[in-house]
């Protein structure tokens, strides 16, 4: 595995798309304004870089390790997350290694606690994840303890080149 | 101390002002939030609380109302401009709970390892914080160990009523 970059335009459009598409209810307008004006920051200041959408099942992050995708550095720059049916606690978080089993590089964190619940976070200049990126839904705090499917949510990641 | 609800606007117009030298998709990004509930939550009262990087960083936390709210949004800025200032990392961690030592309800955290790093992280249908809210600028993502001040930051969170 790799990083897979595209030309930015084609990750915001497939932003765009997931965004109006998917999900209960699908997301919020706080979430499709969000993306939309990181993109014009990027577009617009940052020269338009290169990026990779990733999106992800809550089977995805809920597997046993968590997902690693790419299997190099990169930075990353924002998670979507959308919780599914479930009021069950489950702490999503975005990991600088190429498992979920270190808290301690556990970088990017939020709970999901109510039923279709909606996070997301964004880093306008990125964060270098220099080792890898795995991202997991975990049960409680401490690392590595991976959620049920149904507990977790689905959403992407947006990353570039380090 | 309690909640000290007010208006949302006059909230809004606090968030616009302490975002005025922040990267414009940050600014971008919490207008996003305004604009949605604003319009799809009627408008709600909010309260808006800033804080230092002494207060993020003294012992077992810093618990601003000490009672039960609800969290749309966190912003965070490392400390330092770009190039200049600490490249130590820092978590600022949100928990629920009145210190920073109970690890089993640290809903959020978000690492900075580069000077003037920004984050926002939001919730727009709100994060029930059932008991308290703590933030702390933390040398992990949940280890109750305070960064010193210098590579913490400032930041600020929009809080409601349950």
């Amino acid at each position: 595995m790799a990083l897979a970059l595209e030309d930015g335009q084609r990750v915001w459009l497939k932003v765009q798309q997931y965004l109006t598409t998917h999900g209960v209810g699908g997301p919020t307008g706080a979430a499709l304004d969000a993306f939309r004006t990181l993109k014009d920051w990027m577009v617009g200041a940052k020269g338009n870089p290169q990026l990779q959408f990733i999106p992800f099942s809550d089977a995805d992050i809920t597997q046993d390790t968590g997902l690693s995708p790419i299997a190099v550095p990169c930075t990353f720059y924002a998670i979507y997350v959308k919780k599914g049916a479930t009021a069950t606690d489950s702490y999503v978080r975005v990991y600088n290694q190429a498992s979920n089993t270190t808290i301690t590089l556990a970088f990017v964190g939020g709970i999901l606690a109510v039923a279709n619940d909606e996070f997301y976070a964004v880093y306008p200049k990125g964060i270098k994840l220099a080792t890898d990126l795995t991202i997991s839904a975990d049960t409680g705090a401490g690392a590595g303890a991976e959620s049920t499917g149904g507990d977790a949510g689905d959403g992407f990641v947006i990353v570039g080149a380090l | 101390m309690a909640l000290a609800l007010e208006a949302g606007n006059k909230v809004w117009e606090k968030v616009k002002k302490a975002t005025t030298s922040s990267n414009p998709s940050v600014r971008l990004q919490f207008k996003a939030l305004r604009d949605y509930m604003v319009s799809q939550k009627r408008n709600p009262d909010l309260q808006f609380i800033a804080f230092s990087d002494a207060e993020l960083i003294q012992a077992t936390g810093v618990s601003p109302i000490a009672v039960p709210c609800t969290l749309y949004g966190v912003y965070f800025k490392k400390n330092g401009t770009s190039g200049t200032g600490t490249a130590t990392d820092s978590w600022l961690t949100i928990g629920d709970a009145a210190t920073n030592t109970v690890v089993a309800t640290k809903y959020i955290a978000l690492m900075t390892s580069v000077a003037g790093q920004e984050v926002v992280a939001i919730y727009p249908n709100g994060l029930i914080f059932g008991t308290d809210i703590t933030l702390t600028g933390e040398t992990s993502a949940q280890d109750g160990t305070e960064s010193t001040a210098g590579d913490s930051g400032s930041a600020f969170i929009i809080i409601g009523a349950l």
